[in-house]
């Protein structure tokens, strides 16, 4: 019924009980992309953002300590959160930002120049 | 390289099931009580109790610690507050949300009685742990065993 229980479907039918899939915003301005990718409990220090091609990989290993109480059940915490994004062909592979605050990446896409939005002085 | 003259969507799988847009973002966000009131999120946490008490860590990504309440009312234990959506630079416009914003609330009932000038709470890289050590009433007491007065050995 709710979101949560269709990540827990589809970490059963693709083994992927290690790992955790975390919400993500997006947004966009003039300039560039913003992805919000909520990554609570997550290590700054072993927080990894691989952009290659077109895909990028969101690889948030939890802080040791951070999940130091054992649940009467699984609920997936202390998994390793994992996404992967596959970007349109706009995106400027270079100057990629990416900041941990309260427990949320925050990753800037800059937009290549020809999907800037421009603007034409009239003569 | 047709695909490459898009320009949205920007996500192709496995981001396509938030673009579909059968899955309302309200479905993301836990249940909605089917109230008229405000939609209250309800975040998920953890409890785990033992012999010195109880510790409960809830998940609050981007919640600030002053939009953050924890209250106390005999044996059952409230957290709420709000989560606020992150400005957006001018221009700027969401295309997409699975995150959980606007007030949220949680309340939990205690297994065992605390002090409540026991309780601490820290707020860590968006994860809240709140650590509730027991009431020293609502502990176990070792009673010793002495040997009756007089009796023969």
């Amino acid at each position: 019924m709710t979101a949560r229980t269709e990540v827990v479907e589809r970490d059963r039918w693709s083994s992927a009980r290690f790992w955790r899939t975390p919400a993500a915003d997006l947004a966009e301005t003039p300039e560039a992309y913003l992805l919000l990718v909520q990554v609570p409990g997550a290590d700054g220090k072993r927080l990894r953002v691989v952009l290659e091609r077109e895909r990028l990989t969101v690889t948030a290993p939890p802080a040791s300590g951070s999940s130091g109480v054992p649940a009467a059940r699984d609920t997936g915490r202390g998994r390793t959160f994992t996404r992967e994004f596959l970007l349109g062909g706009d995106i400027r592979a270079e100057g990629m930002d990416a900041s941990l605050s309260d427990g949320v990446l925050t990753i800037k896409l800059y937009k290549s120049e020809k999907a800037r939005p421009r603007e034409i002085a009239i003569q | 390289m047709l695909m490459r003259l898009y320009t949205r969507p920007l996500f192709a799988t496995p981001l396509r099931s938030l673009l579909d847009p059968e899955r309302s973002v309200d479905s993301l966000c836990g249940p909605v009580p089917p109230s008229e009131g405000p939609v209250v999120h309800i975040p998920p946490v953890e409890v785990f109790s033992d012999e010195e008490g109880t510790v409960i860590t809830a998940e609050l990504p981007g919640v600030q610690r002053e939009s953050l309440k924890i209250s106390l009312l005999g044996d059952v234990l409230t957290v709420s507050g709000e989560h606020v959506r992150p400005e957006l630079p001018e221009g700027g416009s969401w295309l997409r949300t699975e995150a959980c914003y606007g007030a949220f609330s949680r309340s939990l009932e205690l297994p065992h009685p605390v002090n409540e000038k026991d309780v601490t709470a820290e707020l860590s890289g968006g994860v809240l742990r709140i650590q509730l050590p027991k009431a020293d009433e609502a502990r176990p007491r070792t009673i010793e065993v002495r040997e009756a007065k007089g009796a023969s050995a």
